[in-house]
């Protein structure tokens, strides 16, 4: 690929913010250039005359890179969904230590009053805390779906969510990710209601962890082109 | 000249689906095709050319996907939809019209 044909491209796509359509639309530019410009030489035109060629025959792009600037009223917009979507990501978050703290104290409750019994009050400390984790995913989830797809751009959702890409064995890979922390979250709930060793369990979840990454290393192996997304 | 280039540019999205229909292809081969197709007269400024990919996809006349190229840059390739071959029509017959009226109104008076 030429380097000064690059630079060009660069130069045009450097004050754009960096959104995926941004990006798609800049290597579309430069893969028709290069071709332009590779077809020049081969008609035995000088590197110049080709760069010449190449970049005049590309027109004015004002107006399709004016798409792609963040408009001032989409911004406050996005600012909007921006501090709500914090606000209820931190009462979440909250909510799950609230969960959890809940759970120990029922633990230490039972420890206190040796008498009672002890399998149903930690029954029901679980209880409480998967409907704290209910509610508060269930406030995650819906202050995420209710963005509108315009201000997804701003709000770097497209880049930070899919760690798989958008390509078929992407979405193939970030199914089985889906279906395997369902899968880990149902052995946690299972082994742990089962052996009753909650002190124990939660190792399930690092194991999950690693096998996320694992997947990511599969991933990233088999579609090279994935980890060098401009 | 000025006046054909800007009658021919009115008419990008049509010449872009006409190429369509044949076969996917992506940007440079458009623009390639239109070139050989009148000996070099005329050519889409690629700008020119991606404003109107951008309109018909978002019109739904057209979708586009990467092709997966072994060297070099990917390809962004479009594809004709049934919303886009209907638009073809239609404009073919306006064109069509227009030409006859057109042919008719500048006509020299014969009677």
């Amino acid at each position: 690929m030429n380097k000064k044909i690059k630079n060009y491209v660069d130069v045009l796509f450097s004050d754009i913010p960096r959104t995926r359509r941004a990006a798609e639309l800049k290597e579309e530019l430069l893969g028709n250039m290069s071709e332009r410009f590779e077809d020049c030489i081969a008609q035995g035109k000088s590197e110049n005359e080709a760069y010449t060629e190449t970049v005049a025959g590309l027109g004015d792009v004002d107006s399709l890179l004016a798409e792609l600037q963040p408009q001032i009223e989409l911004k406050k917009e996005a600012d909007f969904y921006r501090i709500r979507r914090a606000r209820v990501t931190a009462i979440s978050v909250a909510m799950y230590i609230l969960g959890a703290a809940i759970l120990i104290g029922f633990a230490w409750m039972t420890e206190l009053n040796k008498g009672a019994n002890e399998d149903s009050i930690m029954l029901l400390g679980v209880i409480i805390l998967l409907v704290i984790v209910a509610v508060a995913t269930g406030m995650i989830i819906y202050v995420n779906l209710i963005i509108p797809n315009e201000l997804k751009p701003y709000l770097n959702m497209e880049e930070e969510d899919d760690s798989f890409g958008r390509t078929p064995i992407g979405h193939v890979f970030g199914l089985i990710n889906s279906v395997m922390w369902l899968f880990i979250t149902a052995v946690y709930l299972g082994i742990s209601f089962y052996t009753m060793r909650w002190d124990i369990t939660w190792v399930v979840w690092i194991i999950g962890a690693v096998m996320h990454g694992v997947l990511k290393v599969i991933y990233h192996l088999i579609e090279p082109a994935a980890s060098k997304i401009i | 000249m000025l006046i054909i280039s800007d009658v021919l540019r009115g008419h990008t999205e049509t010449i872009i689906l006409a190429h369509l229909i044949n076969k996917d292809s992506y940007g440079y081969e458009i623009n390639k095709a239109i070139q050989e197709k009148t000996q070099g007269s005329f050519e889409l400024k690629e700008a020119t050319l991606y404003t109107a990919f951008r309109r018909l996809e978002q019109a739904g006349c057209i979708i586009s996907y990467w092709g997966g190229e072994e060297t070099g840059a990917r390809r962004r390739y479009y594809a004709i939809t049934e919303n886009g071959k209907q638009l073809y029509a239609e404009n073919k017959t306006d064109w069509e019209k227009a030409k006859q009226l057109i042919d008719k109104l500048t006509g020299a008076c014969t009677n």
